[in-house]
């Protein structure tokens, strides 16, 4: 009996619910987003023209990605009575999380952002709401059943990936999530439960027999 | 066993080969000119896997995707029983106009 309780419970109750607020913990998204911030708010300005040519293999490094972009350089000549090391130690420890970051992810996405920055004027502040969409969209799948989420959350991203293809600005995209989200719960919701409750009717029945 | 319209539509998408969540509604978006979502689209799919005209198989991830895996469905034998039987039942009813059509 309290396995059956257990089961419905964990059929009724997202697990994810219990670990909404560790999602909300701060992305490498977010800590890219902080380091761009960072560096407009001293007025850096980067040549992106020779990265955006670079091929990004899998190993790539973000930290060499630093390096031959000329951030360093650039930082170097913002104060120069201090070292590189000095200001990143000083201004901020968000350099310092950056530079340990290693994934082919966000070394696309920092090239998307700069191609974006140098070649569309697009600045770097408007593109704060950006990565958000993922953001919502990982917080809001908790509301979906655990039985359809991946397929559901994972069709949503790639809608939004496209949407942004085409040039769609952000609210958008937003409104997009949203929609879809909306529906998938009004729809899905219904159906889970009574699926879970004919499951347990023919477990109590099968039990009996 | 006759499935729904939209059902039927589903199988005759799946009879080319498996197909995952978004490609099948784009797919029918295209056919039948109707929006379909994609909450109404997985009600559907998993009521199509309990009657046994559709299985399903977790697929790859991507990178845009998070973690989350493609979910594939491919049609059954049953399946393609059941949407034969639609055909000739819809030839039937428009009593052999539709290859008037074609």
């Amino acid at each position: 009996m309290r396995n059956l309780v257990v089961k419905i419970l964990m059929t009724l109750l997202p697990t994810s619910f219990f670990t909404y607020r560790l999602q909300r913990r701060k992305t490498p998204y977010d800590r890219l987003q902080d380091l761009f911030d960072f560096l407009h708010k001293f007025q850096v300005k980067v040549d992106y023209e020779n990265l955006s040519e670079k091929q990004m293999s899998e190993d790539i490094e973000f930290e060499r990605l630093i390096d031959s972009s000329g951030i360093q350089d650039s930082l170097k000549s913002l104060d120069k009575d201090r070292t590189p090391d000095e200001i990143l130690k000083n201004e901020s420890e968000i350099i310092e999380m950056y530079l340990g970051i290693k994934t082919k992810e966000i070394a696309e996405d920092l090239q998307k952002r700069a191609e974006l920055y140098v070649h569309k004027n697009v600045p770097l502040r408007n593109l704060k709401a950006r990565p958000d969409s993922k953001k919502w969209l990982i917080s809001l799948s908790f509301w979906v059943p655990r039985k359809y989420r991946e397929g559901i959350t994972g069709d949503i991203l790639e809608d939004c990936d496209d949407l942004r293809k085409l040039g769609k600005n952000e609210w958008r995209i937003r409104t997009h999530v949203l929609w879809h989200f909306s529906l998938a719960v009004i729809m899905l919701w219904p159906e889970a439960i009574g699926s879970a409750l004919a499951s347990i009717f023919e477990k109590i029945f099968s039990i009996k027999k | 066993m006759l499935p729904s319209p939209r059902e039927a539509a589903i199988l005759d998408i799946l009879i080319n080969g498996e197909l995952y969540g978004r490609q099948i509604r784009d797919e029918y978006e295209k056919r039948t000119r109707t929006k379909l979502s994609l909450g109404s689209l997985y009600v559907t799919l998993n009521r199509m896997e309990t009657d046994g005209l559709i299985e399903s198989r977790m697929g790859e991830t991507t990178t845009i995707r998070v973690d989350n895996r493609r979910k594939y469905f491919n049609i059954t034998g049953l399946g393609e029983r059941v949407l034969h039987s639609f055909q000739i039942h819809l030839v039937n009813a428009m009593g052999g106009r539709l290859r008037c059509v074609t």
